[in-house]
């Protein structure tokens, strides 16, 4: 109904209600006054409701022809579009983010006492498939913490000696490695520092880093999506929440895109396209997901695409295609090949023969 | 036993939009915008927690089981699906029994260095030392200081946790999140549907 049809019908009343007001507040109290607002209680009109009811009545039947279309709509075959929230650890079923259960699932392990920087010169390709720790040369250590991890990203229960299962938790992975590498004699015993195998800090930094970056990866995979793209094409690399903040990502983030000449990244601001390679150079580990280096707690936030357009990411009408090829294992497969041949011999070198050539691809020999 | 929200995108935004939704030649732009806004609220739900009440310097459980570990877990036409991919907060909403599995006894912290490091397997600071008592739980103490002993854990067979709904995001604030999104979106998304 017109709000100003309704005004204007009411205005005589609602004239007359505040002259009775007017009089009860400004007259003496006495029963002049009592007279006086007798009489204009009396005389109040009477707006002729009638054409206003008719009006009202056909308000009120188009509103209910609506209202009974909407749920025809939903009851009648209408697409049903619903967003769940659950936990995913105790819903029946339930075996994992997929993609994460299959990044960790394909590694093998590999012992090598290269330390973390020249692990870093490793092609890419070795380094994702790889299931490996600076300075670790125990394969039994390296299955060890593969198969705890991948307990973990899968929600599966370990079997204890005892005959009891249950989930690996932070705290059972660092208790369990830690005994493990004591066993094995891999304790420097040089005390709870990163360059022991056998303390709780290093086994700690392994356990958070190998789970971020399965959920990292899999989240990338998620977002590898043309219409994902089109909604949210970008990320913010967000605040830090560390005690001590390195101080040194801004430069990091300046050298990074130079080196990729700003492609789909801005510069006042770390907020770039997923698809651009800003993201890799950026990395310590060369991988467009997160973590990014050792303990960073920065996270990739999702940057609405209205937003991207005002920072000059993406045109109004610009779609973004997914990364080439898909599949970034096909990317990694690629990323092998041409490699030159002292390079190969390096790597030959450095891992024996848990390592081997095949044509023009390299990879890891299964255990 | 298992918890699951459902959220109909129907429900709670005018005929109009609705219309104008139900017009969308490719809904998964929409679905992956819903799913972003469920996952922010129920990351924004679980920072919002306030510390322990014990006082004792945060382990961050809120963060780490929590708001990290909300999940996008897919999307598509019809549904996007998010999750809380942790079986300890997953035990801190419905509670229950823990029992020491693996080991002989649970080890309960009861002082802020305790809490800190968590289970007593992972105690780095001064030696404790068991002392059993009659009909009560054993504790693990520092005894350094002959003057004053610092008890650091109480070892029991088992602990039981009252049920916590603070740890799954209500049902109201996940959904006004949702319908706040798509009006706040909906021309973005009517535009990027128009470009296809």
């Amino acid at each position: 109904m017109n709000r100003q049809t309704l005004a204007e019908w009411a205005r005589p009343l609602l004239d007359a209600i505040a002259e009775i007001e007017r009089a009860a507040r400004d007259t003496v109290g006495d029963a002049s006054m009592l007279a006086t607002v007798d009489g204009l209680v009396r005389g109040l009109p009477d707006p002729d409701w009638s054409t206003l009811a008719d009006e009202m009545a056909l308000a009120m039947e188009v509103a209910a022809v609506r209202e009974v279309q909407a749920w025809q709509s939903r009851f009648s075959g209408a697409i049903q579009r619903r967003g769940t929230a659950s936990f995913a650890a105790e819903n029946p079923g339930f075996a994992g983010i997929e993609d994460a259960v299959k990044k960790v699932a394909d590694k093998t392990p590999v012992a090598s006492a290269l330390r973390s920087d020249e692990w870093k010169r490793v092609p890419l390709a070795l380094r994702e498939r790889a299931q490996f720790s600076s300075r670790v040369e125990s394969i039994r250590l390296l299955s060890d913490i593969q198969s705890k991890i991948l307990a973990r990203v899968s929600h599966e229960r370990e079997m204890l000696a005892t005959g009891n299962e249950r989930y690996v938790s932070r705290d059972s992975f660092i208790r369990d490695i830690r005994q493990s590498a004591i066993e094995q004699g891999l304790d420097t015993g040089k005390g709870n520092v990163l360059t022991n195998i056998a303390a709780p800090r290093r086994i700690a930094m392994i356990y958070d880093m190998q789970n971020a970056q399965a959920a990292g990866y899999a989240r990338w995979k998620l977002d590898n999506d043309p219409d994902a793209l089109a909604i949210l094409p970008a990320w913010r690399l967000g605040e830090s929440r560390a005690k001590n903040p390195r101080q040194d990502w801004i430069d990091r983030w300046t050298a990074a895109g130079s080196a990729v000449g700003w492609q789909g990244a801005a510069r006042e601001q770390m907020v770039a396209l997923k698809t651009s390679p800003i993201w890799r150079v950026l990395s310590r580990f060369g991988t467009p997901w997160p973590p990014f280096d050792f303990g960073s707690t920065r996270e990739l936030e999702d940057v609405w695409r209205d937003e991207a357009e005002r920072l000059g990411l993406i045109q109004p009408d610009e779609r973004i295609p997914a990364l080439a090829g898909e599949d970034f294992n096909a990317e990694l497969e690629a990323s092998v090949t041409g490699l030159p041949p002292d390079a190969i011999a390096k790597l030959l070198d450095a891992f024996g023969n848990q390592v081997e050539v095949r044509g023009d691809r390299i990879a890891w020999r299964a255990s | 036993m298992e918890i699951r929200m459902d959220i109909s995108i129907q429900d709670g935004i005018s005929p109009d939009i609705e219309r104008k939704l139900d017009a969308l030649k490719n809904t998964r732009p929409l679905m992956r915008a819903i799913a972003e806004a469920m996952e922010q609220t129920m990351r924004a739900h679980y920072l919002s927690q306030p510390p322990n009440a014990l006082g004792f310097p945060s382990q961050g459980f809120w963060r780490k089981e929590g708001a990290d570990r909300v999940i996008i877990e897919s999307f598509d036409q019809t549904q996007a699906t998010v999750v809380v991919d942790s079986v300890a907060m997953g035990h801190r909403f419905f509670g229950g029994r823990v029992s020491a599995k693996g080991a002989g006894a649970l080890s309960i912290p009861v002082s802020p260095e305790a809490y800190a490091t968590g289970s007593a397997s992972l105690w780095s600071g001064p030696e404790l030392t068991l002392i059993p008592r009659q009909d009560k739980p054993a504790l693990l103490v520092d005894v350094s200081d002959e003057t004053a002993w610092n008890i650091h854990y109480v070892l029991v067979k088992s602990v039981v946790h009252e049920p916590d709904e603070r740890a799954f995001a209500p049902r109201e604030t996940v959904e006004s999140s949702v319908h706040q999104v798509i009006r706040d979106k909906l021309d973005l998304l009517l535009r990027i549907d128009a470009m296809a």
